[in-house]
């Protein structure tokens, strides 16, 4: 069965391409949301395998949106996407529960990778 | 072999067979694992280069060696002289075995190779009397407890802090590894990877020791290598699967350490030097022993290696500023023609403009082996699991493309060869009752043909039905009967590169998923290549590729139609007519040219790019174009031949061109803009 993506992230471009790039290789892309805010109702309500998540965001930033699924889901499966040079919050997703990263722009076989080995990590 | 290849190869063994030569010299001296391992791997990399030559004389005594390398390695027990003989008699029998290579004399080569089995046979027979001595040196180094080393005997990369650390883990019954890591050279932020392959090791142990140290990883300060030593319950394969599972990962290779064999490492700080930089005495007395040991592996490896790893994104951004290079040389040779200005420093800038072109598209070009490694392991599984028998035959993987090909490529030829056995090749009691030997046969086969690479998928399978390919168009209404009894078999057999068109008389798992043929067609067509099909029922199925070298410049002979200066690809035209002394005859709804005794149907040009509607009456002075590739030919009507010139192609949004023929544009020497045709479409009929 297709895995079943959340796709968090402000512009609706990036998320158009994620989208193309997850559904063109066998995912299944459930939702998007384009704050941290609706990121973390998504979540609740969709029950995602996984969430792709920006960093920067209005309402709720990628970081507080991480910390917030993972109280209410210490299994949830979350990558979180960054620009270069957003080292250090990169850093703070991972801590907070992130379990990779990926930088934009995004390049399509990176993007494959990280959702597959996640993947092979949890099953 | 290319004289360019087998220069390399011979260079590239000579080092391997010195390092053979020095090391085996140096265990004279004593049993260093570190010179042990180092004459594994070069006899495991001789081996591994002579199987890519399927030269088995040399895989087989390379393979002897290496067992009997590694049994040393585990024991640590030291070699007699007269298994140090054995050893290095093998070395001469490879190196006058290469010379032979290098001279490429057929009869000396066959006398080196026979010496080669001598050689594997006493070398094997050596090894039989080795496992049969007592090891009575192998359990010295096994019992050495801890504490018998003392500080001066430790190698430089771990102080007496890590040494502890080692020992009070092994009393623990914990295990010390070393992981050498290699991250993709695309890894982004590497100091986040970095982060998370620390935090994956520490959930299982204590990372004690980083080469480069932890603050160079965090501010990347390393090119993408780095070493761990980790102390763990776990194995140090299981920490190897653990780095592995992460992303951007290249390449994990996990060793075992010991606090005994740390000590060992370290007799005679200059010891493993020799072996790995044999080529570099100076720098290694100079920098050498003054530098952690690790770490001068480390540079020395760096040292060694003869090719560079480069970002491509720099590589592509020097394409491009070649490409404009060329644009500006294009208009400095059409301002100089113009003003009558000829000058050698034109000539001169003409010239190095064109080499430097050369030289900077060969940095791009990629041996088609990157995708044909992956075939062999592909083609046994799906055989496997179709319960088939199919044996896969790669040639020409030395064929180069260029890089942003090979991405494109990589699918549709999987596709191509997944059809080819699931489809193709029958089942081997079908195969037997056909007549056919049981183990089907699937050839992939890659060569250059002048500006093109040409790649064939081959099978001896079932063929493709084109009985079934003419019903079916009839039965979807794709083509009335009349249509489809027009249709040559082999215009017919076209039809299966059409969208929604598969004749698989089942949906299978493996080809049926909706990635049809015609996926392969537009992968193929857009990366400005061409793709035809050969059957025969029953007799199995041949399916042809055709790719441009590279995309990013091509040689174009400049056109004029309807006031429109257009470039098309200069290595499709074979023949330039006049009009007027062409045969061109009208026949049925349309023209054709006889030429040669070949009926070509004529395009006109102009027409199908919508620039003018059709011409009643040909101009006799205008002219008419044969163009040709694989074996296809059609002629198109042309105003004028301007002239010829290198275009850089710039691609051109699908939004301003919906017309298939369309496939790049580019800016001319005289700061005109032409748009580039593909004749793809009209070759096709």
């Amino acid at each position: 069965m297709a895995l079943r993506v959340l796709v968090v992230d402000d512009t609706a471009f990036m998320r158009m391409t994620l989208r193309n790039v997850l559904e063109r290789n066998g995912y299944e892309v459930v939702g998007e949301a384009a704050t941290g805010v609706e990121a973390v109702e998504l979540y609740q309500s969709l029950k995602p395998d996984l969430v792709t998540m920006d960093i920067t965001m209005p309402e709720m930033d990628g970081i507080t949106a991480i910390r917030e699924i993972m109280k209410m889901d210490p299994q949830a499966r979350i990558i979180v996407c960054s620009a270069l040079g957003q080292k250090n919050m990169v850093i703070e997703a991972l801590t907070a529960g992130a379990k990779d990263y990926l930088v934009k722009p995004f390049q399509p076989e990176r993007v494959l990778e990280a959702l597959e080995k996640l993947q092979a990590q949890h099953t | 072999m290319s004289h360019e290849e087998r220069a390399l190869f011979v260079s590239e063994s000579q080092e391997y067979l010195q390092i053979l030569n020095n090391g085996l010299l140096q265990l004279e001296q004593g049993t260093d694992p570190e010179v042990v391992a180092e004459l594994f791997r070069a006899a495991h990399s001789l081996k591994g280069m002579a199987a890519t030559l399927g030269e088995q004389g040399v895989v087989g005594l390379t393979h002897a060696m290496e067992e009997f390398l590694s049994r040393v390695r585990e024991t640590g027990e030291q070699l007699a002289a007269e298994d140090l003989d054995l050893l290095l008699a093998a070395c001469d029998g490879l190196e006058a075995w290469l010379a032979a290579v290098q001279k490429g004399d057929e009869a000396t080569m066959a006398q080196a190779q026979e010496g080669l089995e001598t050689l594997e046979a006493s070398v094997r027979a050596g090894f039989q009397r080795l496992l049969g001595r007592e090891q009575t040196a192998a359990s010295q180094v096994e019992t050495a407890a801890p504490g018998q080393t003392s500080a001066g005997d430790l190698p430089l990369e771990l102080n007496l802090y890590d040494q502890e650390l080692i020992q009070e883990a092994t009393r623990q019954g914990l295990q010390a590894t070393d992981l050498f890591i290699r991250l993709d050279p695309g890894c982004r932020m590497k100091s986040v990877r970095v982060f998370l392959i620390f935090r994956a090791l520490e959930q299982v142990g204590e990372i004690i020791k980083s080469q480069p140290p932890a603050e160079e990883l965090d501010e990347e300060r390393f090119d993408d290598r780095f070493r761990l030593l980790v102390v763990s319950s776990e194995p140090p394969e299981a920490l190897a699967e653990r780095v592995r599972g992460l992303a951007e990962v290249a390449e994990v290779v996990a060793r075992p350490v010991t606090a005994g064999e740390a000590g060992a490492g370290s007799n005679g700080a200059a010891g493993p030097g020799q072996a790995a930089a044999p080529r570099e005495p100076a720098a290694r007395k100079n920098g050498g022993p003054g530098l952690p040991k690790e770490l001068a592996s480390i540079r020395d490896n760096f040292l060694n290696e003869r090719f560079l790893r480069v970002d491509v994104s720099r590589l592509d951004q020097l394409v491009n500023l070649v490409g404009e290079l060329v644009i500006q040389r294009n208009r400095l040779l059409s301002v100089a023609e113009e003003t009558g200005f000829s000058s050698d420093v034109i000539e001169g800038i003409d010239r190095i403009a064109t080499d430097l072109q050369t030289g900077v598209m060969a940095l791009r070009m990629v041996p088609l082996r990157t995708i044909f490694q992956r075939f062999p392991r592909m083609v046994r599984d799906l055989a496997r699991s179709l319960g088939k028998q199919v044996e896969l035959a790669l040639d020409g993987e030395e064929t180069e493309l260029d890089r942003s090909l090979i991405h494109s490529l990589a699918d549709p030829l999987i596709h191509l060869l997944r059809n080819a056995i699931d489809h193709g090749i029958e089942p081997p009691d079908e195969r037997a009752r056909k007549g056919k030997p049981p183990t089907g046969r699937v050839a992939v086969t890659a060569r250059q043909e002048g500006n093109r690479v040409v790649i064939e998928v081959e099978d001896d399978g079932a063929g493709v039905d084109v009985t079934a390919i003419r019903r079916k168009l009839v039965e979807r209404g794709l083509l009335s009967a009349k249509e489809v009894e027009e249709l040559s078999d082999r215009q017919a057999l076209q039809w299966i590169f059409r969208p929604g068109f598969s004749t698989a008389k089942q949906v299978s798992d493996i080809s049926g998923r909706g990635v049809g043929m015609d996926v392969v067609r537009s992968a193929v067509e857009g990366a400005g290549g061409s793709l035809q099909i050969d059957s025969e029922l029953g007799q199995g199925t041949k399916i042809r590729l055709e790719l441009p070298l590279t995309l990013a410049i091509i040689q174009a002979m400049l056109v004029e139609l309807a006031g429109e200066r257009l470039a098309l690809p200069l290595d499709v035209i074979s023949e330039v007519l006049r009009v007027g002394d062409a045969d061109i005859r009208t026949l049925g709804g349309g023209r054709v040219l006889n030429w040669r005794g070949q009926i070509l149907p004529v395009i006109d040009a102009a027409e199908r790019l919508q620039l003018r509607p059709a011409q009643e009456v040909l101009p006799p002075d205008s002219l008419a174009l044969v163009l040709e590739r694989g074996g296809r030919s059609v002629c198109c009507l042309v105003d004028e031949v301007v002239g010829h010139e290198e275009v850089v192609i710039k691609p051109v949004s699908k939004l301003v061109s919906t017309l298939p023929e369309v496939s790049g544009a580019t800016v001319l020497g005289s700061g005109r803009v032409a748009v580039i045709i593909n004749p793809e479409p009209w070759l096709e009929g």
